[in-house]
């Protein structure tokens, strides 16, 4: 928590940080805001394909995300310009109930192979808990005095991914529906290393100024790119970030 | 309260995305009754269980059963349909093919269900093998010839379908239980305990001993219920006497049992092979049969004979250049005599089953073994009284 209170404010290091610098940043239109607040959403399928009968349970978890941001906000106009950088965590953890869910996986240890396909009926649980440094870039658009309205891509880099769970209470068919059943009470799994680095999105967001130096915000993220590597084939869907990010920001 | 409200929202809109289910896409037959025409009933003829597996139906008859009388009575999968209709009389001499056509139509499987009439065979040379129908690996029959038919007897049963789906197998030797040319006389059986790769450790099954049994395998319960998977013994209508055969065996080299996380970790111990044939009665049973947890302690034994001290091989021996060992082993009645005498009654009535087991991992059931483990078996005989 402390490392990234420090990795955050370290972005301002080379701002000037003194009320004379602020005054000097506020003629040249510039803006810094310091946020801390939650995700909550989903890693996801979209839609959910048919396989996906039931989600038992939902738990979104304690996702938290701080972000720097600079504004520069445009003269005689409505319009601005936000960057900013986020340090956050996407996660979620799911039980779901599928049926005839189609699944490949290879061993990667040459010393220790394997491969198992086959379809699989009964539960899935799924726990992820991502890291992610965010880069958003927005357009801003001043709706009030005290509304922002926001939109922009986002580019995110991966720091640390935990992607895993099990499958438990059902059965696989060696390769499709006719072949060889097999009742299993569980199997974990761990998808963590197939998770793409990089992924970008949109992000569109509004900001409340409730005071002077407070503010409350809520983005919707949306990822574009799918969460994982592009030869990845052991989830037969393509899974998406589907976030949205609300908490509370402090105006310099 | 804001936190709370976005939850269920969100909790709704996965709801809301739920598709439509789809239909079926299995095509099993689940449950398979014979039926006499005559009596619309289960037919009193058949000896013991109707076995289903993925792709076969397969029960034994006394001699005098009417197979030219017989109908099925079938479950399938829920929207299945099957083809010909099953309901109907077919002559079941030789063995009859069912189509089964899941729910969604876009999946079919078809079925052999053969009613074995003749004796179960006492005397096994394992020049009979087939690939399964996957293509994967070998499944062991014997061959009877009656007076205008040849048929297979599908007594013969192994964990390979098991081991199938770790998909560490590339080639029919890869398995735990295939045919090897370097029998005593022509083929014989080569059963080898084998790593299952990632996917077995993640079910905390780490090695799969080589085993061929007469009986039947449950698939479908062998990763919950290894043990109980192995069904030994099928009816059996005469008096076992001595048990004989022909088999080399070398130990892997380094004996493991499973760790924490499922993988094999070296323990204390060496690897021994099992050979051995019990008679039993199956009345009262779970499924009519002993198993792997229960064959060489069940107060049903009625009589055993069991290779007590195998001839081992250090590791390192080329087992193909070794000669075989010859066993003969008297049936042992009398240690059973006090719980389950031998009935000649019962006998002839095909009460008492008989299996006849090998493995190369006697605790290969608990995952404990050498990967490694060889074992070759061939022209094995059971002589009756």
């Amino acid at each position: 928590m402390l490392s990234l209170w420090i990795i955050s404010t370290g972005v301002f290091a080379g701002e000037p940080s003194t009320t004379d610098g602020l005054l000097w940043s506020k003629i040249r239109g510039l803006e810094y805001r310091l946020k801390a607040g939650f995700n909550i959403g989903g890693t996801s399928p979209l839609p959910l394909p048919a396989e996906i009968r039931e989600i038992k349970s939902y738990r979104p978890g304690m996702q938290i995300s701080i972000e720097g941001n600079v504004i520069k906000r445009f003269s005689h106009s409505h319009w601005g310009m936000l960057f900013g950088i986020r340090l956050e965590n996407k996660g979620m953890k799911t039980d779901a109930r599928v049926k005839n869910y189609q699944i490949v996986m290879e061993s990667s240890d040459p010393e220790n192979p394997g491969h198992l396909e086959g379809a699989w009926t009964g539960y899935v649980k799924t726990n992820v808990k991502n890291s992610y440094v965010t880069l958003p870039f927005q357009a801003v658009y001043k709706l009030s005095p005290r509304w922002d309205l926001k939109f922009g891509p986002f580019v995110s880099f991966l720091t640390n991914g935990d992607f895993a769970g099990s499958a438990y209470d059902g059965y696989i068919r060696d390769g499709d529906p006719t072949g060889e059943k097999a009742n299993v009470s569980e199997a974990t799994y761990n998808f963590s290393n197939d998770l793409r680095k990089f992924q970008w999105g949109l992000d569109l967001g509004g900001e409340w100024r409730a005071y002077r130096h407070l503010t409350v915000y809520s983005d919707l993220t949306w990822g574009v790119s799918p969460i994982f590597e592009k030869d990845f084939k052991s989830v037969g869907f393509k899974m998406y970030n589907i976030y949205l990010n609300f908490g509370f920001g402090y105006i310099f | 309260m804001r936190k709370l409200f976005l939850y269920g929202l969100l909790m709704n809109l996965c709801i809301s995305c739920i598709q439509e289910e789809p239909l079926n896409a299995e095509a099993d037959i689940e449950e398979c009754t014979i039926i006499n025409v005559e009596t619309g009933k289960a037919d009193e003829h058949i000896r013991g269980n109707v076995w289903i597996t993925n792709t076969k139906v397969f029960a034994q008859a006394n001699p005098n059963i009417d197979l030219d009388g017989l109908a099925l009575q079938v479950k399938l999968t829920e929207g299945a349909t099957i083809a010909p209709d099953p309901t109907l009389v077919r002559d079941f001499s030789k063995p009859q093919r069912f189509e089964v056509t899941s729910q969604d139509g876009k999946w079919k499987k078809v079925y052999t269900v053969s009613i074995d009439t003749f004796e179960m065979p006492t005397v096994y040379d394992f020049e009979h093998f087939a690939l399964d129908e996957s293509g994967k690996y070998h499944t062991f029959y014997e061959v009877v010839s009656g007076t205008d038919t040849i048929f297979n007897q599908y007594i013969w049963a192994s964990g390979n379908s098991g081991y199938a789906l770790t998909g560490v197998g590339r080639s029919p030797e890869d398995y735990p239980t295939f045919s090897t040319t370097h029998g005593q006389k022509g083929r014989a059986v080569k059963l080898v305990t084998q790593s299952t790769g990632t996917f077995g450790e993640i079910a905390k099954m780490p090695i799969a001993a080589g085993n061929l049994f007469i009986g039947s395998f449950d698939a479908q319960n062998a990763m919950k219920a290894p043990l109980e998977a192995t069904l030994f013994g099928l009816p059996f209508g005469k008096k076992p006497k001595t048990f004989t055969g022909y088999y080399k065996y070398k130990r892997g080299r380094l004996y493991t049992g499973v760790g924490g996380k499922g993988e094999a970790i070296p323990i204390l111990g060496q690897d021994t092979c099992d050979i051995y044939a019990v008679l039993y009665e199956a009345e009262g049973l779970n499924k009519n049969s002993l198993n792997g947890a229960d064959a060489l302690c069940s107060d049903h034994i009625v009589a055993m004979a069991r290779l007590k001290n195998p001839v081992v091989y250090a590791s390192e021996i080329d087992l193909e250049e070794q000669p075989y060992q010859r066993f003969e082993i008297e049936f042992d009645y009398a240690s059973y005599q006090k719980l389950r005498p031998f009935v000649e009654e019962k006998s002839k009535n095909y009460e008492y089953n008989l299996a006849v087991v090998f493995t190369t991992s006697r605790h290969g059931g608990e995952f404990e073994g050498a990967v490694g483990s060889t074992l070759y078996i061939d022209q094995v005989r059971i002589i009756c009284e």
